[in-house]
């Protein structure tokens, strides 16, 4: 049997208030008032915590740990991320994951690790004026990151469902990589998106959170963060309510936190929905802005024998050709990579229904799903999502999928197509309501072109949510500086995916904690110095 | 609270309601979020329906195994609709409300009964929704397709005709 972290710390006494379960409002103070427990938050109470500041931290989501993963669907989904799984833009043509849980999505990613790509840095540093961030100063803060969580190249072979990339992107001649993963003693089970059940999985929840809890720190789970109090250019008090059941019922209790200094890191969308609510100043009108996904396309296909996509490590190769074919800023690059195949996210995003659905997933075993996740915010006609507020305060991001997002699309589909005939597939089917299936490289060629891809009908997701806060030296160009610090509030910073000012053209885990250590390690030093 | 989309919905419906020279008071009643067991409660023979044809021969053709299979989708709709926003339950209210509606369902393009629906017509309905370039028809078809099917799979009974052997043992 497994240890379970969380649980034996709880019963050693950690600090964790569970806000669900109050029978009356709260009151808390702090040194610093963390909201949000993911990659920012996670690595922010750890740095914070350990130059002996007290933190709190603030968490929507439930605290689940490993002795709660089944490894089942139904329960992750539900009470692991946000909106069961099924949260969406505005018009629901992109369907987003994004955990909503202590540890956010790092307990629930699947744990594939790169640095900042170099061209997204130079962009930055050209675009936004953030000169400081060059490869050779944040190399020192991903080393770090990389040591504490133990991100390291995947030498085990890598599961049938990414050696169709690797073995396809061979015949072609596009180079394949591995791809080096955060994990220590992994079984190699291939659930990682439904929480890690041996404790392998070096995420927030198992690393940089008990450290703080260790140190002190306190934990509120169950508490959404309505809005910040705030007063010329100090933010003086996190108001919440305390939330019911495990969805998204308000519960009765209240929960008031006052501290010095305020991190706001709930990931891109929850965070700018926070200061929009809290009505931020935003003169230059950048809250909520330049919201990014990497949206993605899905490529299936039949490979005539056993893939078994759902065991073994979920990621494990990919291949960055299609992002170093035109200039960053050109048409939009893809990166490819393979996706764990689940009976219930198979299930939804299969097309068609009764016959032909059901002939689809009496295949699943032999399936091999592949992705093409999109570089989005480096052209001019890649301006992101906007995250609004709906009348009830809730956060809703509207994306509009242009045709320079399309045109990506048809190449990453076309692309897929080839590498997985390459790799020997009898049958592909890009993720589109009118593909039925394509029986050669030529036939799926020629339908490919043919077709004239658009919003809904062609299956778009995403689990990468960046930008709505973004960083810039100038506050005309963004909300908070290169440091995450706000440009108009002086004790108020955001740490998390929602500070970059693109998409980053990588899963973005490793740049936000390599990002937020920086930044809290230098927002530690100003507040000893007071 | 109105939210843009509920207006959205909305209008589509009094759109559609204009036509048919019918006047659809239940949608606009503001009020707190439905919940799911209630809405599956109120809506029961539709999603029935709606269900048979999107399955279609996923489920077993014997009457107490069907019947099963199909209730435990059902309930299972219900859960999850629970565990979504209020703004989101609410665009499901508003969608189940007009499918339940006659002359605003038939505008849509089905205008028979839900008990005892013709799967092959109610298919027809679906593919209908899905192949319109109206924005709103699309999101529903996708809304039911994405809600029945993935509540089916999650059912570790339904797992064996995928080929997929469920999560491993831990030691």
């Amino acid at each position: 049997m497994f240890v379970d972290p969380i649980k034996e710390g709880l019963a050693k006494g950690w600090l964790h208030i569970d806000a669900s379960q109050l029978g009356k409002d709260a009151v808390l103070e702090a040194d610093v008032c963390i909201i949000g427990t993911g990659a920012g938050g996670g690595i922010a109470a750890d740095v914070l915590s350990s130059t002996g500041l007290k933190v709190v931290m603030i968490e929507e989501g439930m605290l689940k740990s490993s002795t709660d993963f089944r490894m089942l669907e139904a329960e992750a989904y539900p009470t692991l991320y946000q909106e069961s799984a099924s949260r969406k833009t505005a018009d629901k043509a992109i369907n987003i994951l994004q955990g909503r849980t202590v540890g956010g999505s790092t307990t629930v990613n699947w744990t594939s690790s790169f640095r900042t790509p170099a061209p997204t840095l130079k962009h930055w540093r050209e675009r936004f004026g953030l000169t400081e961030l060059t490869d050779e100063h944040m190399a020192g803060w991903f080393k770090l990151a990389e040591q504490l969580l133990s991100i390291s190249d995947w030498t085990a072979p890598a599961n049938e469902n990414n050696s169709v990339l690797e073995r396809g992107g061979q015949k072609i001649g596009v180079k394949v990589e591995r791809i080096r993963r955060n994990v220590k003693g992994c079984y190699n089970l291939g659930y990682c998106g439904m929480g890690c059940p041996t404790n392998a999985k070096q995420s927030m929840l198992t690393t940089t959170i008990p450290a703080a809890l260790s140190r002190g720190a306190v934990l509120v789970s169950r508490a959404r963060a309505d809005r910040l109090v705030w007063q010329g250019s100090r933010v003086s008090a996190l108001e919440c309510t305390a939330m019911r059941g495990s969805g998204y019922d308000e519960g009765s209790a209240r929960v008031r936190v006052t501290a010095k200094h305020f991190v706001v890191a709930g990931g891109a969308i929850n965070s700018p929905a926070l200061l929009l609510r809290s009505k931020m100043p935003d003169p230059h009108g950048r809250l909520g802005r330049r919201t990014f996904l990497h949206p993605s396309l899905i490529s299936g296909a039949d490979m005539g024998s056993k893939v078994e996509g759902w065991s073994g490590a979920p990621q494990t190769m990919y291949s960055d050709h299609y992002l170093g074919t035109q200039p960053v800023d050109g048409a939009m690059g893809f990166k490819l990579e393979a996706a764990p195949v689940h009976p219930v996210l198979y299930a939804i995003s299969v097309n068609g229904m009764a016959e032909h659905h059901r002939a689809r997933i009496t295949n699943m075993t032999n399936t091999q799903v592949m992705i093409a996740l999109c570089r989005d915010g480096f052209h001019p006609d890649s301006e992101g999502g906007t995250v609004k507020l709906l009348g009830d305060g809730f956060p809703q991001l509207d994306y509009g999928l242009n045709r320079y997002f399309f045109d990506a699309a048809k190449r990453a589909f076309l692309a897929m197509a080839e590498i997985q005939f390459a790799a020997g597939a009898r049958e592909v089917f890009p993720v589109d309501e009118r593909i039925n299936g394509y029986r050669s490289w030529a036939e799926a060629k020629a339908g490919l072109e043919a077709l004239d891809l658009r919003p809904l009908s062609t299956r778009v997701a995403s689990a990468h949510v960046m930008g709505g806060c973004a960083m810039a030296a100038s506050e005309t160009d963004g909300v908070v500086n290169g440091y995450g610090r706000h440009h108009q509030i002086e004790n108020l910073s955001v740490m998390d995916g929602s500070v970059f000012p693109t998409s980053i053209g990588a899963n973005p885990q490793l740049s936000i904690y390599g990002l937020t250590w920086r930044n809290a390690a230098r927002l530690a030093g100003d507040m000893r110095r007071g | 609270m109105w939210t843009r989309r509920r207006v959205i919905f909305v209008g589509v419906a009094g759109v559609l309601a204009a036509g048919a020279a019918v006047v659809l008071p239940r949608l606009k009643s503001a009020g707190p979020a439905p919940a799911g067991v209630e809405l599956v409660a109120n809506h029961t023979d539709m999603l029935r329906a709606v269900a048979l044809a999107l399955l279609g021969p996923a489920l077993p053709t014997a009457g107490s195994e069907r019947d099963a299979q199909v209730g435990a989708v059902l309930k299972a709709c219900g859960a999850l609709i629970d565990n979504l926003p209020a703004s989101t339950r609410r665009e499901i209210g508003d969608l189940f409300g007009l499918l339940a509606l006659k002359p605003a369902r038939a505008l849509l393009g089905y205008g028979g009964d839900w008990p005892g629906a013709d799967s092959n017509v109610v298919n027809a309905f679906l593919a209908g929704l899905r192949d319109s370039s109206i924005s709103l028809k699309q999101q529903a078809y996708f809304a039911l397709h994405d809600m029945v099917l993935g509540s089916f799979y999650a059912e570790p009974t339904t797992w064996a005709a995928t080929g997929y052997p469920g999560p491993p043992k831990l030691a």
